[in-house]
């Protein structure tokens, strides 16, 4: 059955892109043509007897849409993004999600496109004698009436066609634009990372993408609502009013890397949902709470002499809590080398029924790294809430601030630095060339 | 559970850990940071290592089951737990009331 298509599609390939060249890509021609083909010497409705009712339901209703009203056609085609005449989307959708069932659709399509035209062909050969008894003034064939009315029919039916089709490609134009404006927004703000295949984004890491975004945005509000507050000299209560709910939105991101810990850890702890100058400074899939510590310090003055005990001790128990897990993932990194290299000489291909053994404990290895992921972040919730508990009201108020905005600043600088001139670095280069002598 | 106990109090810091777990690793090398001498007892070389096991669940309530610490004989929890009361300065003047630390 296949190869008979094949045959006959060549001959239909010319017969239909003689009348039209542009509407039909030649994929469409060439698997839907053939049906065609097939019909044209006994015209029949009923091109596949054989296949089950369901299909029918496709190919009937499509017959009589073809005849019947094209908008009908255009309306469930723009649902679709891609443009593309209103039957070669059903074929192009259909193809791809019902195989055999777009083949039967536009099967109906093109058959009735080839009773068409064959009518069209049939009236060429009409034409002449017609007219010519039409201008002698002798009486109109009745039959030849409604033929030439088919042909008016068709011809309506061709133009509706191509006019739905060229309004598909202009709304497709638009839509692709207005997504690559958005594309080159996104990548300018530093959210995405340029270029990254699709294979590479698991849904646990597409989903805290998303969500973390969400966050940032809300946080960029709390910031504008804290520094409100702040300026305006509110009450200490309100404050902190404010201030406990930025730390329970700092609770809900450590929730959120949590379970994208547990969905794709890798994402995590390579930095790919941060921004390239966050990542610089990354430490287990996230900031490292002593240097946060460190840098935000002198920011808190003036604090009291308890308050700064309090502080240096909390930088000295962050420092060692982080040298633990550090010591702790190298132990991991290290026992999963040894598992990868396996038990046998890694240069004898004898060796290959270790390998699913060997795989199997690595990977069992491999999901330890949830847990330190997980205990890092620990580390980053509980060096906020400590900061909170030594600190007053405003103190705090102008260290969440901070923090805030160090990290939109790390942001902003990726987005710059992504942005950056090139012609820069070529000088640079041959500056360096002229120093060599 | 009884084993556990008994375990737990043979010396002023005790971890159950397993031997393949490097989580255990990493709260081992915390106290040894501090300079606390902890006794570490790893489950999978207790011929009742499972039960034992099973018993350290159940006081913790939720996994992961290693390591577990307990100071003075008494539960104090896991990484988490003990991560945490060490930010919050409580872990500390735990382990001087237990005798685990003298400075």
């Amino acid at each position: 059955l296949w190869l008979g298509w094949l045959c006959a599609s060549k001959q239909a390939k010319a017969h239909l892109k003689g009348n039209n060249p542009q509407a039909f890509p030649s994929t469409v021609v060439d698997t839907a043509t053939a049906a065609a083909a097939a019909a044209r010497p006994p015209p029949t409705l009923d091109i596949f007897p054989s296949w089950p009712l369901a299909l029918h339901h496709h190919h009937t209703p499509k017959e009589g849409s073809n005849v019947t009203a094209d908008s009908t056609d255009s309306e469930s085609s723009s649902k679709n993004n891609i443009n593309m005449d209103s039957s070669d989307h059903h074929h192009q959708q259909q193809q791809q999600q019902q195989g055999m069932v777009g083949l039967v659709t536009v099967a109906g399509q093109f058959h009735q496109i080839s009773q068409q035209q064959h009518h069209q062909h049939q009236q060429q050969n009409m034409a002449t004698s017609s007219t010519h008894s039409d201008r002698t003034g002798k009486a109109v064939d009745p039959k030849t009436t409604r033929r030439l009315a088919q042909n008016r029919e068709a011809a309506r039916k061709s133009r509706l066609r191509k006019k739905a089709y060229i309004q598909q490609l202009e709304s497709g134009k638009l839509k692709l634009a207005q997504l690559e404006q958005d594309l080159q927004r996104a990548r300018s703000q530093g959210l995405l990372v340029g270029g990254a295949p699709g294979g590479n984004s698991s849904p646990g890491a597409a989903m805290f993408d998303v969500e973390y975004n969400r966050w940032l945005d809300d946080d960029s509000r709390r910031m504008i609502e804290l520094r409100g507050g702040l300026h305006a000299h509110l009450p200490d209560g309100d404050l902190r009013a404010i201030i406990d709910d930025t730390l329970t939105h700092y609770d809900e991101l450590f929730r959120l890397k949590s379970a994208a810990a547990r969905a794709d850890v890798f994402h995590l702890i390579t930095g790919m949902w941060a921004t390239p100058a966050e990542r610089c400074f990354l430490w287990m899939g996230g900031f490292r709470p002593s240097d946060l510590l460190k840098t935000l310090a002198p920011q808190l003055d003036p604090l009291t002499e308890q308050q700064m005990v309090g502080i240096c001790s909390l930088e000295q128990s962050l420092q060692q809590a982080e040298e633990a897990l550090t010591q702790g993932l190298e132990q991991l990194h290290q026992s999963l080398a040894i598992t990868v290299a396996g038990s046998g000489s890694l240069s004898d291909d004898t060796n290959m029924g270790s390998f699913m053994g060997d795989m199997a404990v690595a990977l069992g290895k491999l999901a330890n790294l949830e847990g330190f992921v997980i205990q890092a972040d620990n580390l980053r919730q509980q060096t906020l809430h400590q900061m909170h508990r030594i600190l007053t009201v405003r103190q705090a108020a102008r260290c969440f601030l901070a923090i805030g905005e160090y990290h939109n600043r790390l942001r902003a600088l990726s987005s710059l630095w992504a942005s950056r001139p090139r012609e820069i670095l070529m000088t640079d280069e041959g500056n360096c060339g002229e120093l060599a002598y | 559970m009884d084993r556990v106990m008994k375990l737990a109090s043979e010396r002023a810091v005790v971890i159950f850990t397993l031997s393949s777990c490097c989580m255990c690793h990493t709260v081992a090398r915390l106290f040894c940071d501090l300079g606390v001498n902890a006794l570490v007892r790893e489950l999978d070389q207790d011929p009742r290592g499972k039960e034992m096991e099973r018993a350290l669940l159940k006081m913790l309530g939720k996994g992961p089951s290693v390591p577990v610490v307990f100071i003075g004989g008494k539960l104090v929890g896991g990484t988490n737990r003990v991560m945490s009361m060490h930010l919050s300065g409580e872990l500390v003047p735990m382990l001087r009331n237990a005798g685990a630390l003298w400075l």
